[in-house]
């Protein structure tokens, strides 16, 4: 019948050329999402508190990355601004009191 | 295990859609530390279903399975048993760890028929509540893990029944694994997961999870919070395996006497879902209740301790 | 092999044909010897498979989606009560594509408790995107059991299929079947091919949230799935023909059609009744016919335009009803017809397992060809001295007075 063969390029995605635009065949058929750095994009943009490190204070004890909710401080304690949320945790956890929240310019 | 040896490797990737100093964020960077990379999830309906972003995009670097409310141990059962054909037939390299991943609400609630039904099968899987005591997901409504007097948006004076204690009751299942987690204490919390991944079974791992907006406290203080449940004794850190309890970091160091357990007070007046117990007025007789409660709790534990340690060896029995 | 075995068992003995890797149910009258004699398949002659005795038909539904995600074949079976205490899950298995079967004992839902044969629990279901076929013999049950995951398997389809039979007359009656040999099921359907599946080396989340912009293409490619399905059931059908060498029709099966000016369209085992009748009618000089439905959902929209619309009468029978509109598939018929034809007349008839004999057919569809038949009718109703009880009381609450 002529309307089962018409739809059979939507429904045919996945098994063949879907795993190479995952996005547009997989999605297509149901609710498959691929793993992405910045799913919501920039979450740095939510930002108004920016942590501050004095590196002078800082006995790299790790305990900032390690509290990080949001995987933004590396463990060489350099952090992502296109992705800190400025939650204050790692400034409010550090035992040398050496990261502080500074209150950010607007960009 | 010290933090400096925690893996880099991240899981739960940034620039996803949780909140501020969200716990459930840091609880599953770090438990996902634990298991690595060779791990198949579900995720039920909760903040997580939220947090890890919408449809294309997934913060997950994992397979991720999410599911309806009611079924974590459901779910955990049926992919606990596809891996058990795929590893036969030799489909992985190795077999990877089945991991459920859901809130209090999946948990204590609607979820416990299903978790219990697996757990009495003894499915093969780690089942994680992360407990933020109410329906965060929806806006804060009470759930069975809301603690009494708790301010939630269907308990405005506060909740008036005291929470239910799902550890207690996994425990009751006689699984081999049952464990209780806070994030302040990340080290206990990383070492149980990891002793989790390398039994067989159900295991059950409850991390209490402070939620900034919930309870009502500044972003940067989710660790704080944490740690002040545990040292005021709000938030027990145990873990039951072989039929014996032992309680690990800050609640063992007050059951032996090497820490000062905090007056309650101190963890309540830093929520704002407490604010009513200290404002207009001071409401001495709720603040004396939850005390009492815990006085209680702890005279049982500290006795035990000391019975075990002076007099005889017995096995320490669950506090109620 | 050549058997005498009950509708139950039957089942049990596809589900193992067709290598399923994980089957999880729960127990619930009619069905509960499909799932005891695959334990037992497991227990006794080392049939390889993963058997989760979960607590609740809500979580064997789950348990079978996750373990389809994890990319094995799955098998539930379930019946009334359990089937509507699965709805949620029923729309999750379709909305995530998962192939997968599960045989459902057509039974009817309290109150009052009544174990016995209604299709009301499956035609609730029929807008959950499952595939829904019906059965009406035991050999047909073993087939179509098969023929289902070569179906939901389709790469054109990736949709669950419900194998549906009637309460107690099928699943507890013992017929002959004959139940082909491995190979030649093994040839009519190859190994499981995932979709997509769970694995930690190419990760992929499904079923995370989804905004206004997405979510309807995802319900429209369920939608063209199902006519896609139409074909495919067809192929599958002759196919099976071919390789294993039993046919049941595909979407429909018609009896005594080809000359008809009458028919009547049932589903199940009503439809064998309706056939008896048929050949009374023919007796009396009525050129009768049947339409036995078995896919009804996709719903044999062609076929049955094709075969009713140039009928003189047509008569549905409905073991259901939709309340505050009628019986369900007289309706949807009526809808497919789209005036073109006859008036069909809807017999809502043997709710409850109430038997529905083929004289009673024969007599209606014969008033319904005299244009004597309403257009609505509940023809094997019989009030009596036992529903006065609740009468007496409802009247005595229109009078104001409570009881």
């Amino acid at each position: 019948m002529s309307e089962g063969k018409r739809s059979g390029s939507y429904g045919r995605g996945p098994s063949g050329a879907g795993r190479k635009s995952p996005k547009v065949e997989i999605g297509y058929l149901t609710t498959l999402s691929v793993p992405t750095k910045g799913s919501v994009g920039k979450t740095g943009s939510w930002r108004t508190f920016v942590p501050v490190l004095d590196r002078e204070r800082c006995t790299k004890c790790l305990i900032c990355w390690v509290f990080c909710p949001e995987a933004s401080i590396t463990k060489d304690l350099a952090t992502d601004l296109d992705y800190c949320k400025g939650c204050g945790i790692c400034a409010e956890e550090c035992p040398r009191g050496a990261i502080t929240m500074v209150k950010e310019e607007k960009r | 295990m010290r933090i400096k040896d925690f893996s880099e490797e991240e899981l739960l990737l940034p620039g996803n859609a949780a909140c501020q100093g969200c716990p459930s964020s840091l609880a599953l960077r770090l438990a996902l530390k634990a298991l690595g990379r060779n791990t198949l999830m579900v995720v039920i309906a909760s903040c997580t279903s939220v947090l890890q972003s919408p449809f294309p995009a997934s913060a997950f670097d994992l397979p991720v399975l999410n599911m309806a409310f009611a079924t974590g141990g459901a779910a955990g059962s049926g992919l606990a048993a596809a891996v058990e054909r795929l590893v036969e037939r030799g489909v992985y390299g190795e077999r990877p760890t089945v991991l459920v991943w859901a809130g209090d609400g999946g948990t204590y609630d609607i979820g416990i028929q299903a978790l219990s039904g697996a757990a009495e099968r003894n499915a093969d899987f780690i089942y994680v509540c992360y407990n933020n005591e109410a329906y965060s997901n929806t806006g804060t409504q009470r759930s069975g893990a809301t603690p009494y007097a708790a301010w939630t948006t269907n308990t405005v004076k506060g909740k008036r029944e005291w929470r239910k204690d799902v550890a207690q009751i996994m425990v009751a299942h006689g699984i081999p694994y049952v464990a209780t987690a806070s994030l302040a204490y990340p080290t206990d919390l990383f070492e149980k997961f990891s002793r989790a991944k390398e039994i067989r079974g159900t295991r059950y791992i409850e991390i209490q999870a402070p939620c900034p907006p919930g309870w009502k406290f500044p972003s940067g203080h989710t660790v704080k919070v944490a740690r002040l449940a545990v040292q005021t004794g709000m938030w027990l850190l145990y873990e039951h395996r072989d039929g014996a309890t032992t309680y690990t970091a800050g609640t063992q160091r007050i059951i032996q006497g090497k820490a000062r357990r905090l007056p309650v007070e101190e963890y309540l007046k830093v929520q704002g879902r407490f604010r009513h117990l200290f404002h207009p007025e001071r409401d001495e007789e709720r603040i004396e209740e939850i005390q009492r409660r815990v006085d209680r709790v702890f005279e049982t534990l500290e006795f035990t301790h000391r019975l075990k340690e002076h007099i005889m060896d017995i096995e320490m029995l669950p506090p109620r | 092999m050549r058997l005498v075995e009950t509708g139950n068992h039957v089942v049990a003995h596809a589900v193992r044909l067709c290598r399923v890797e994980v089957v999880s149910a729960y127990p619930i009258t009619p069905q509960t010897q499909v799932v005891e004699e695959i334990a037992r398949f497991i227990d006794e002659e080392g049939y390889e498979c993963e058997y989760i005795p979960v607590e609740s038909e809500h979580s064997a539904m789950a348990a079978m989606i996750a373990a389809v995600a994890a990319g094995v074949r799955a098998f539930s079976a379930t019946s009334a009560h359990g089937l509507v205490y699965m709805y949620e899950l029923l729309h999750w298995a379709a909305g995530s594509r998962l192939p997968m079967v599960m045989a459902n004992v057509n039974r009817a839902l309290g109150p009052g408790w009544n174990i016995w044969c209604d299709q009301q629990d499956a035609m609730s279901a029929r807008d959950t995107g499952w595939i829904q076929l019906y059965c009406s013999t035991h050999q047909e049950i073993l087939d179509t059991v098969i023929q289902a995951y070569r179906i939901s398997e389709d790469p054109s389809v990736f949709l669950p299929v419900m194998v549906c039979y009637d309460a107690f007359t099928m699943s507890h009656t013992y017929m002959q079947v004959d139940v082909p040999e491995q190979e030649a099921v093994d040839r009519f359907l190859p190994p499981f091919r995932s979709p997509w599946r769970l694995d930690p080396s190419s990760p992929i989340t499904h079923g995370s949230v989804i905004y206004p912009q997405d979510y309807e293409e995802t319900r429209y490619s369920i939608y063209l799935a199902h006519r896609a399905a139409r074909e495919v059931i067809r192929r599958a059908a002759e196919e099976y023909r071919e390789i294993v060498g039993n046919y049941h029709g595909d979407l429909v099966e018609t009896y005594f059609m080809e000359d008809a000016e009458h028919a009547v369209v049932a589903v199940g085992t009503l439809a064998l009744e309706a056939r008896v009748a048929a050949e009374e009618l023919r007796r009396a000089g009525y050129p009768c016919g049947v339409v036995r439905i078995r896919s009804y959902r996709p719903f044999p929209v062609e076929e049955l335009r094709s075969l009713l619309g140039r009928m003189r009468t047509v008569v549905v029978l409905d073991r259901a009803v939709s309340f505050g509109l009628g019986g369900i598939l007289a309706s949807e018929v009526r809808a497919v017809l789209g005036g073109e034809g006859p008036r069909p007349v809807s017999l809502i008839a043997g709710l409850g397992g109430r038997d529905v004999p083929y004289t009673l057919i024969a007599e209606r569809t014969e008033a319904a060809i005299r244009g004597e038949a309403m257009e609505e009718e509940w023809p094997t109703l019989a009030l009596n001295e036992r529903h006065l009880v609740s009468l007496r009381g409802l009247e005595a609450l229109r009078r104001g007075e409570h009881p």
